[in-house]
């Protein structure tokens, strides 16, 4: 190692040449953080529970709270319309799934059978799972997601109990395929 | 009440790093910064260690668990009192110079910053996608059940998007906190990362005041805690915080032992390092980097002590992540496995993709509304204070640096994800990692224009 004794320290001028550096990325971070688009706004508008930022919210709470409709059981998240084929809800697919499965934890959101790998929502467009009633019966499954919608304007995700267990004849109306 | 037992939690953190520390430096001196940051981050580190061998034997995080440990550090605590082997609390007053009087301005920025991130994160439930799916949903998996027999989660495909390989620090440390408050409330719970994402300022200050005076330290802190991206994932409830923070620690030790070559330098170095190992996969990557730095310095100072140094260093880190290395090695990686593709030919195929990389990561280093001036400032003092790189510990860090900038670069070339989507997904976080490493360089580099380093040493921070 070199001795300090031959390292002479920096001028006067380097020494002001590194304050004023310092301090001018302080004062910058200081008018980054005054900018109404910075991340200490953002995080205002949290804290006081804003407008925007219970707007912002609005979707995790609405799916929270599907998560708590569910009572008991398992639930199956099933495809329906344009959400079997349409990339550009690959996105709000995913979403939905991994927010369902972390709200309803320890119990079960079924999107696949468990040997296939589950990415992303593309993944789950390419399996459209649409298990038999026997498979809902042995997974313990008393609910539904659909996602999706064969008509426009209507409900993006809903959600339908499955009728008293070894009773298939009363499974919820209109649901393509999958169910005997 | 639940914030209540989530404090007690926290408190829970700081004896036990008390406790530790005071075993690594028995009857030393302790500065309120060590206190306040070195003890909580080897504390939690080491609370989620024994969480998770714990859960290896099949008890679940759980009050009773918690009360054990607790019981345990305070008898410890006892004991050490009574041997007067406890570190002492040194609160310095006569060494302060007259311009150290503006520390105040940038302590208050960083006591704000502080009180805005919990205000912020104790706001909202887990929201940021990757907080509850991938660490938020191991947490509560980790509370519901013990690893022995491995929970059937680990293995769902299904679950895959959650990457079940993950390490699981920050995972136990909030199932932890869920057990403290009796219910798994992650609104409550993101105390705990808000706990160990601003503790990255306090261990950059400790870097930094090895070499650099009172105000000048405190000031390259103020500016990492403001720093835009430390507003953006502080206390969201993801890794990449915890990881700097642990890497910030790790690097401090990997320098100061490079430059004294003593015990307890070594023994923080090895503890921070497996903690950054136990964190994130990255952190098992920059954990082997700091071997290999150790062991090329141990070489090239032809000192009996350097390689044994290095040796205990690697021995050390493999004791304390071995638990987890054999546990997880038959977890199923079917979601992106940087770690075998980087081993495997494919690298070099993929080789190309570097030229839209690099230049990605140099130009995210100029987006200023995430680091502000930071990596232009850092570059600025480097060249300022050059003369900073004659100093095998400066050196090492650069090392550090520029290996773990490629080993990311590389990551990317082969990630399975389109590169226009991840990067500007990722890149702030994954540069977020190296901060601790640009920060500490800066000050050291400053260091050499300031006082002379040796001198500075020697006054307690």
């Amino acid at each position: 190692m070199i001795s300090n004794r031959f390292i002479s320290a920096g001028g006067r001028g380097s020494r002001y040449a590194a304050w004023s550096l310092v301090l001018l990325a302080l004062v910058h971070l200081c008018w980054l953080q005054v900018q109404p688009d910075s991340e200490l706004h953002r995080i205002f508008a949290f804290a006081t529970h804003s407008t925007a930022s219970r707007a912002a919210l609005m979707q995790y709470a609405q799916l929270d709270r599907m998560a708590d409709q569910t009572a008991g059981g398992n639930v199956l998240l099933k495809l329906a319309g344009y959400a079997k084929t349409n990339p550009v809800v690959e996105n709000s697919l995913g979403f939905v799934y991994y927010r369902s499965s972390y709200a309803l934890y320890p119990r079960r959101m079924f999107v696949a059978p468990a040997d296939q790998v589950i990415n992303n929502g593309r993944d789950i467009m390419r399996i459209e799972f649409s298990p038999t009633w026997q498979w809902l019966q042995e997974h313990d499954v008393h609910s539904v997601f659909t996602f999706g919608n064969d008509h426009p304007g209507g409900e993006m995700l809903r959600l339908e109990s499955l009728p008293a267990r070894d009773n298939p004849s009363g499974m919820p109306a209109n649901q393509p395929g999958g169910y005997p | 009440m639940t914030l209540t037992a989530c404090c007690l939690y926290l408190l829970l953190m700081v004896l036990l790093g008390y406790a530790l520390l005071s075993a690594i430096h028995p009857s030393n001196q302790m500065t309120i910064v060590q206190l306040i940051g070195l003890g909580p981050a080897v504390g939690a580190g080491t609370l989620g260690c024994l969480l998770f061998w714990a859960s290896l034997i099949g008890f679940v995080p759980s009050r009773n668990l918690l009360a054990i440990i607790g019981v345990l550090t305070l008898a410890s605590l006892l004991v050490m009192k009574k041997k007067n082997r406890l570190m002492r609390i040194n609160i310095p007053a006569t060494d302060w110079t007259t311009g150290d009087v503006w520390i105040v301005a940038p302590l208050a920025v960083m006591v704000a910053v502080l009180v805005m991130i919990t205000a912020g994160a104790l706001s909202t439930p887990l929201v940021e996608w990757d907080a509850f799916a991938i660490w938020g949903f191991k947490a509560k998996v980790l509370a519901h059940e013990a690893l022995c027999p491995t929970p059937a989660y680990f293995h769902d495909l299904t679950l895959s998007y959650s990457h079940l390989d993950y390490p699981l620090m920050v995972p136990f440390l909030t199932a932890g906190a869920y057990a403290a408050m009796g219910t798994v409330d992650d609104q409550t719970g993101k105390l705990v990362s808000v706990f160990l994402d601003v503790l990255i300022v306090p261990m950059a200050y400790l870097g930094l005041r090895w070499k650099l005076r009172r105000l000048p330290a405190a000031c390259l802190s103020a500016i990492l805690a403001m720093l835009p991206v430390m507003f953006r994932y502080g206390g969201v409830g993801c890794a990449d915080l915890p990881l700097a923070m642990f890497y910030a620690g790790s690097i401090f030790y990997v320098a100061r032992w490079i430059d004294r070559q003593q015990g307890p330098d070594l023994i923080l170095a090895i503890l921070f390092s497996a903690f950054a190992a136990f964190t994130k996969n990255e952190g098992l990557v920059l954990a082997l980097m700091n071997v290999v730095v150790i062991l090329g310095f141990g070489f090239c100072a032809v000192r009996r002590r350097a390689w044994i140094g290095a040796a205990v260093f690697f021995a050390g880190l493999l004791a304390m992540d071995a638990a987890w290395l054999f546990w997880s090695r038959n977890l199923p990686r079917t979601h992106e496995d940087y770690g075998s593709k980087l081993l495997s030919p494919m690298l070099v195929a993929h080789l190309p993709r570097l030229k839209e990389i690099i230049p990605a990561m140099l130009a995210q280093t100029t987006e200023f509304h995430v680091w502000g001036l930071l990596w232009i400032m850092a570059g600025m003092l480097a060249l300022l204070g050059w003369r900073a790189l004659a100093r095998p510990y400066v050196l090492a860090v650069w090392i550090l640096l520029g290996m773990q900038l490629m080993v990311y670069a590389l990551a990317y070339s082969v990630t399975p994800w389109d590169l226009t989507v991840l990067m500007p997904m990722t890149m702030d976080r994954l540069l977020l990692h190296a901060v601790p490493a640009v920060i500490l360089l800066a000050g050291w580099h400053w260091s050499e224009m300031e006082t002379p380093p040796r001198i500075v040493e020697k006054l307690p921070p």
